[in-house]
């Protein structure tokens, strides 16, 4: 079987310069801080429970006595 | 045509140290501490499956490792990880319950039925304390309403790990704008 001519109506040389265009899409949003897991949950968690005000709204939401 | 070449490559899946699966095991018991604390309950009434905690820590270790592999060594974002991948799987895996007594409220029925959204929530909350505390300014109405829908969400629509990802990319890029933001407004960059 010969080389491949052509595809998708395009010669070879179109398909194989298409292919080859432009580089990979990655994602790359990079931590605050690198390194950490569950850290800064646990911070805001304790900075919380030490703002009495947001302490009662977080509560109320929580556990639906605001409904 | 075969893809012959992934027959080349020797790599096998190994799951993290034990040290590091109880390391992160003490993170997550410290955050239910708090979360306990906060909403007035006995921490020892909150009952824990470890085996499926671990694996959720092994699940999140493993798209650490497609990211680093297949986003050129990227590290996801606090957004990301802490509430695309734990939060995402804490909802699939539900490792977290409290046992119904007979004389319980109808809250305490309540809480005890939506326990995982609501250690879900806390989650998501506290970082977004850490990372953007503005929020919490916007007006105790708008921020229970925005709260009450996202546990709505949390427990009866279908959320992907990417679509929270998305979700949050919103608060990832307001705490850079934040940080760079000058007092006449204009940014750093």
């Amino acid at each position: 079987m010969g080389e491949r001519k052509a595809m998708f109506n395009m010669n070879m040389e179109m398909v194989r310069k298409q292919c080859n265009a432009g580089f990979m899409h990655c994602d790359n949003n990079t931590p605050i801080v690198r390194g950490e897991t569950l850290e800064p949950c646990i911070r805001g968690a304790k900075k919380i429970s030490a703002d009495p005000n947001l302490k009662k709204l977080i509560k109320e939401v929580l556990t639906g006595s605001d409904k | 045509m075969e893809r012959t070449c992934w027959e080349e490559l020797d790599f096998q899946y190994q799951e993290p140290s034990s040290e590091y699966i109880e390391e992160e095991l003490a993170k997550i018991e410290e955050q239910l501490r708090e979360f306990c604390a906060l909403i007035d309950i006995e921490f020892e009434k909150l009952r824990v499956n470890a085996k499926t905690l671990k694996d959720i820590i092994i699940r999140l270790d493993m798209r650490g490792l497609y990211f680093h592999i297949y986003h050129k060594k990227m590290e996801a974002n606090e957004y990301k990880r802490n509430i695309g991948l734990l939060v995402f799987w804490i909802l699939k895996l539900r490792p977290f319950w409290i046992d119904i007594q007979q004389e319980d409220s109808d809250e305490q029925i309540e809480l005890a039925t939506y326990i995982n959204e609501k250690i879900c929530l806390h989650i998501i909350l506290s970082l977004l304390r850490e990372y953007n505390s503005n929020f919490f300014e916007y007006g105790k109405d708008l921020v229970k309403a925005y709260v009450n829908e996202l546990e709505y969400s949390l427990r009866y629509r279908d959320l992907s790990k990417e679509s929270m990802f998305l979700l949050f990319d919103p608060f990832y890029y307001l705490y850079f704008y934040n940080q760079s933001t000058q007092e006449d407004g204009t940014t750093i960059i």
